[in-house]
């Protein structure tokens, strides 16, 4: 009997462990990795490091921090810019690091949420969306310039012009703001400092939550949404031009849209690549192209020719025609934009072999980065 | 299969729920759970009528007899039990089949509430992925009704809590967190525990019945602790819609609750 008893408990607490274990948020990978390239560095936010990585052969440059800490989580892309890496955790970090060696410049932490999207640099401002339903300007320091709170979370990275930011939030909304604002003009927030904005330039109501970047193209902001529609918006003024919807319901827009020579393409979370004249919002083909697999990472322009990440680890290349050339598969999920620089096609896919993966257009291996040593 | 007839399904009546009741998840699973709770009603019915019998069986003086007579000879007890059982019309797993039934249901349920909840993009992405447009569609008659992609992100503020997080209630002076909801579990836990479970017969069965009435509780505390406080919500309801069930059907009254069931079992049959 006394064994029996002892079984059971065993149980119960295996039970315990692994459901908690399965389902505890802390450590689990809740999102994918964050890729971005620069002046010969690649830098891959994944886990509870970030990852410099030397475009030419692959190696690893540096890692911050350099041992993994806990609750400290990266999934947002970094932005290479001046001299520096700037990125945000989970842990409500804004982090800059030196480029060249990895050491941290300084850390701002004023916020409360997650870095879940890409910060902005721009003339000396960093540009932060947070989850905790804010904007963040801090300066080259890292000190806060300014705040913008929106209603919801702000996942995407935001774009600019020479004269407006603007941000697309999980609130329904797109903003304009200006690049920087006099303190004089700045309301006071909770805690008594005069830095938030009451009022942005504009804003416009999409109707449902933004998780993707927009694209800021020949002074038009073009933004897919939660429920799969595609607006296209005049970004001095904020009207919008016009709405794409698909002849058939389009399930919901992961990917920032892409023009090349004039035509726009994005794909969609049940699968679908499409294609649209910019000027007018009407289809160029028929039909949209199925690839299969759901597509939540954005295209990529190979020469002339468009690539699409699939879940299923494929990247699917079409012309303008709808022609399709060979896929570059490899094992795992492609949920990271690829990236096409220099001659070297960078993919990055969960739940392979390697991670990261530098090739040729035609799918030939330069080297594969794993974060493993 | 998983996803189409049950994770689904559980997901869309979450979100349209919350469409109606004001936005708040909080309610969304209290009212969710008492929804589940009543279309699970007739097993649950069926199962405390199934406990009970075995329980009043055990108190039967054939069935003492029985136990006193074939005490040396397990084989010819279970047989005269079975035969027992028959001549009172008891069949004695009908109080398991129900507990079988309601299993999926309950996973479904968890697992539903947890994807539901997300907050992170993977688990967006799977929210979304799952959202079907029919049922809202069928109350689109409702003004309240929006499309249920507008919905997201969810309103996760439930009283005290981000649901989203696990349950802790910061006191000034006290260092830690106190996790109310996980002590509220532990508590509905082991009160349903002590309801529910048969008593008299064999005392090695007792012993069983007695660890599992203090490990379950406290497994349910730990999931309540450790896990989303959405998920805590729900054990905590469910225990407590569970608690009215049984006293509404099973006749309990809260003085049971405090008296030793061994010694219940001895003094009825002489009584």
């Amino acid at each position: 009997m006394k064994k029996n008893i002892t079984i059971l408990v065993l149980l119960i607490l295996v039970l315990a462990a692994t459901i908690t274990g399965c389902t505890n948020n802390i450590g689990a990978a809740s999102s994918w990795p964050g890729f971005s390239v620069s002046d010969g560095m690649a830098v891959l936010s994944y886990g509870s490091q970030i990852f410099a990585i030397n475009t030419e052969n692959g190696n690893r440059q540096w890692v911050y921090p350099s041992s993994a800490e806990k609750n400290v989580m990266f999934y947002a892309p970094a932005e290479i810019k001046d001299g520096q890496v700037l990125v945000g955790d989970y842990n409500h970090t804004l982090y800059s690091i030196n480029s060249d060696n990895g050491i941290l410049n300084w850390k701002f932490e004023g916020a409360k949420g997650r870095y879940v999207g890409s910060v902005l640099e721009l003339n000396g401002m960093t540009y932060a969306p947070n989850a905790d339903h804010s904007l963040y300007v801090v300066d080259s320091q890292g000190m806060l310039n300014w705040e913008f709170k929106t209603q919801g979370p702000n996942w995407s990275k935001p774009v600019a012009d020479d004269q407006y930011v603007y941000v697309a939030s999980m609130d329904h909304h797109l903003y304009a703001l200006q690049l920087n604002y006099d303190a004089a003009t700045l309301a006071t927030d909770e805690n008594g400092s005069k830095v938030l904005v009451s009022e942005p330039v504009w804003s416009v109501d999409l109707g449902t939550a933004v998780v993707s970047d927009p694209l800021l193209a020949d002074g038009f902001l073009y933004v897919g949404t939660i429920d799969g529609e595609l607006f296209k918006v005049n970004a001095a003024s904020g009207a919008i031009e016009w709405t794409f919807e698909g002849d058939t319901k389009i399930k919901s827009i992961w990917t920032t849209p892409l023009i090349v020579d004039s035509s726009l393409y994005f794909g969609t979370e049940d699968g679908f690549v499409y294609a649209l004249n910019v000027e007018s919002g009407d289809t160029i083909w028929a039909n949209p192209t199925s690839t299969g697999s759901q597509i939540v990472a954005s295209g990529v322009a190979l020469n002339g020719n468009v690539g699409f990440g699939t879940i299923a680890g494929n990247l699917v290349i079409l012309d303008k025609n709808q022609a399709t050339s060979p896929s570059i598969t490899r094992d795992g999920g492609i949920y990271t934009t690829p990236i096409f620089q220099d001659g070297k096609l960078y993919l990055v896919v969960v739940g392979g072999d390697k991670l990261v993966y530098a090739l040729d257009e035609n799918g030939r291996e330069y080297w594969a980065f794993s974060t493993k040593e | 299969m998983w996803d189409s007839l049950i994770i689904k399904p559980f997901i869309n009546t979450l979100l349209l729920i919350y469409n109606l009741i004001g936005k708040n998840f909080g309610v969304a699973v209290i009212v969710f759970t008492i929804l589940i709770k009543a279309i699970t009603h007739p097993l649950i019915a069926r199962q405390i009528k199934s406990t009970k019998a075995m329980q009043d069986l055990q108190q039967d003086e054939d069935y003492l007899e029985m136990q006193k007579k074939y005490k040396n000879d397990k084989d010819r007890l279970a047989q005269a039990q079975m035969e027992l059982y028959k001549k009172k019309g008891i069949k004695p797993f009908a109080s398991c089949l129900p507990t079988l039934i309601q299993f999926p249901i309950i996973i479904g349920l968890y697992q539903s509430i947890i994807q539901t909840m997300g907050n992170a993009p993977l688990q967006v992405l799977t929210l979304v992925s799952k959202i079907d447009l029919w049922l809202s569609n069928l109350f689109s008659f409702i003004p309240a009704v929006q499309n249920p992609y507008s919905l997201i992100p969810l309103n996760n503020q439930f009283l005290w809590m981000d649901l989203s997080q696990p349950d802790r209630v910061y006191i000034p002076g006290i260092p830690f967190g106190i996790p109310v909801l996980a002590i509220f579990v532990v508590i509905t836990s082991f009160l349903q525990n002590k309801l529910i479970s048969p008593s008299g017969g064999d005392p090695q069965a007792n012993q069983a019945t007695g660890m599992m009435n203090i490990y379950m509780p406290l497994l349910m505390g730990w999931f309540a602790y450790s896990l989303s406080s959405g998920l805590a919500l729900y054990f905590a309801i469910s225990n407590v819609i569970s608690l009215i069930q049984y006293a509404a059907l099973g006749k309990y009254k809260l003085k049971d609750l405090f008296k030793k069931k061994e010694k219940q079992a001895l003094k009825k049959p002489t009584a």
